[in-house]
């Protein structure tokens, strides 16, 4: 007999499950969406101060998140056209040049190579500078063969790996020097990923923020309706019954935060988009991915909004409701 | 339908509300607990609801123990009894209607079966043309309907009631004596909770007599048993 009773008693949460008490259970919960939606918009002051920090909490963080990853690829692409530039020694015969470039075009690291001997050097240096005639003045070419390497994407922004291959290019007979600027690579890979860590700290700040703002909203809702909850309890409200309007008073409020930091993302975007656009053209950037709202955004914010909405209330209502029991 | 047996109730610092209280309340039955303020009245009516647990002896509702119930068991158990508590009386921010509806809104009721039986406990009650006011706007007597209604909406096999008649003068306590009068007549067991002497007189039905939270008359139903 014990056997059974303690089966059921392990597995009674099961019971709630079950299709006598499930019909009942959606009606509570259809009930208690609609009424706790009326709730909100009846305290229009109350709803529109809560709303509005979660939305601008949301807003704030997306917009960060979304010009560190404008930045980050940006600067992908600026690695890419950043290359590696050898310069040989001077008469460095043509063979060994190309027996040079053979070898390392089958380096992984390595994504193209380019040889500019020093006829065409002298040639580009002409249209360039507009000073052919002073090098014409020397009887020999005074400029070395160039071999310029494109180090393969996958080297982006690693300084470290790059460094290395550079070492390894400059350790090479014939090569003279092989330069490339690591200073400013340092100094431009510093900042994104300091704009990276910042966006994910900012986010984490603000997620904690909207939870105590939630957690207060909700925390002033159980004293308001400590009347409410004693009656309900009373005529038989599960614990269920009375958390479900505080739950889904926080995914009301959530949700709707979302929606409304959509609106602010969008207007922000558009307003950034323009001097945005200019920067990244003036370092002939092509990164298409502009802060703004794309439908995956929508869809974030709109869940990451609910779902810190339900947080926020679940944890004000663990601390909270505790006492309610009618006396 | 309900036993009590040497029941005892400590609270917090020591007092003895209940001291060894046993009696049967047989079902179908309407019974008045009576007895001074402080008796310990409200205590016994809370012990039924299980608000509150009894320090010694047992309480058996329908041959259960109420000591059994676990933190899980209480809403149902509290749903099969109705109650009519003076300090937990109607929320004023909805209308009498949805005050009625709130125990079968909590059991999910179907909405349809909801109006119904939403409009036939306040038919009872005499308050259907009320249905769509703020209970704030009614008098005392017709509040204390609205609060009758609603405990019997979900028509349950119990009513317990404390002090039901409370600050009605005596013509408005009468009508509600009578509204339970005919809730008892189609069945249901009614416990009614009054140190209104007349009240009971006038109706001439059992009691049970709480006296320093000792039962001094009235303990179980065939007295010539015991
Ligand atoms: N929550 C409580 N804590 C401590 N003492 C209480 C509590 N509730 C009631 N009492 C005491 O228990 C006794 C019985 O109270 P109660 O059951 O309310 O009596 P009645 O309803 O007959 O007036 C009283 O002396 C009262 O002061
Ligand atoms: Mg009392």
């Amino acid at each position: 007999m014990n056997r059974r009773t303690s089966v059921k008693s392990r597995f009674g949460w099961l019971a709630e499950f079950s299709p006598k008490r499930l019909v009942p259970w959606v009606r509570n919960h259809a009930l208690v969406a609609r009424s706790s939606w009326k709730r909100l918009l009846e305290e229009p002051l109350q709803t529109a101060l809560t709303v509005g920090v979660i939305a601008i909490a949301l807003a704030l963080s997306t917009l960060l998140f979304q010009l560190a990853a404008m930045g980050g690829s940006a600067l992908g692409q600026m690695n890419n056209t950043s290359d590696i530039n050898l310069y040989f020694e001077l008469g460095t015969e043509v063979r060994s040049i190309e027996a040079f470039e053979d070898m390392w075009r089958g380096d992984p690291r390595v994504q193209a190579t380019q040889v500019i001997t020093p006829e065409q050097g002298l040639a580009e240096f002409e249209s360039f500078s507009g000073l052919g005639s002073i090098l014409s003045s020397f009887d020999e070419n005074p400029l070395p063969a160039v071999v310029r390497i494109t180090p393969a994407d996958r080297l982006a922004g690693r300084a470290a790996e790059l460094r290395l291959l550079v070492q390894a290019l400059q350790a090479s007979e014939f090569v003279e020097t092989a330069v490339l600027d690591f200073a400013w690579l340092d100094r431009l890979n510093a900042v994104v990923e300091f704009v990276d860590r910042l966006s994910i700290a900012v986010g984490l700040l603000l997620a904690l923020g909207i939870l105590l703002i939630l957690g207060n909203t909700i925390r002033l809702t159980i004293e308001n309706r400590r009347n409410e909850n004693v009656v309900i309890n009373l005529v038989g409200g599960t614990d269920r019954i009375v958390q479900r309007p505080l739950l889904y008073a926080g995914f009301w409020y959530g949700l709707l935060g979302g929606a409304v930091a959509v609106v602010l993302v969008a207007i922000v975007g558009a307003l950034l988009s323009y001097p945005l656009q200019q920067i990244l053209l003036s370092y002939q950037s092509s990164v298409q991915t502009l802060p703004g709202v794309s439908f995956p955004v929508f869809i974030n914010l709109l869940v990451l909004g609910a779902s810190l909405g339900c947080s926020g209330a679940w944890l004000s209502v663990l601390q909270h409701l505790r006492n309610i029991e009618p006396t | 339908m309900i036993r009590f047996d040497n029941v005892s109730k400590s609270y917090p610092g020591g007092h003895e509300a209940l001291r060894r209280v046993s009696f049967e309340l047989p079902r179908g039955e309407m019974t008045f607990l009576t007895g001074h303020s402080g008796a310990g009245k409200s205590t016994l009516l809370k012990l039924i609801m299980a608000m509150e647990r009894s320090s010694r002896g047992q309480i058996f509702y329908d041959g259960k123990n109420l000591d059994r119930l676990g933190r899980r068991g209480i809403p149902y158990h509290r749903r099969r009894i109705g109650v009519v508590f003076q300090n937990h009386s109607l929320l004023f921010d909805r209308s009498v209607f949805e005050n009625v509806a709130l125990p079968l809104n909590i059991a999910g009721a179907a909405p349809r079966e909801t109006a119904r039986r939403v409009r036939a406990a306040l038919d009872k009650v005499g308050l259907l043309d009320k249905e769509t006011l703020n209970p704030v706007v009614l008098s005392g007597g017709e509040q204390q309907r609205v609060g009758i209604a609603r405990a019997v909406v979900h028509k349950p096999d119990l009513l317990l009631a404390d002090e039901p008649t409370g600050n009605l003068d005596p013509e408005l306590s009468a009508e509600i004596m009578n509204l339970f009068r005919e809730f008892n007549s189609v069945g249901v067991s009614i416990m009614v909770a009054t140190h209104d002497i007349s009240l009971v007189r006038d109706f001439g039905l059992r009691q049970i007599v709480l006296n320093q939270g000792r039962i001094t008359q009235g303990a179980f139903p065939n007295e010539s048993l015991r």
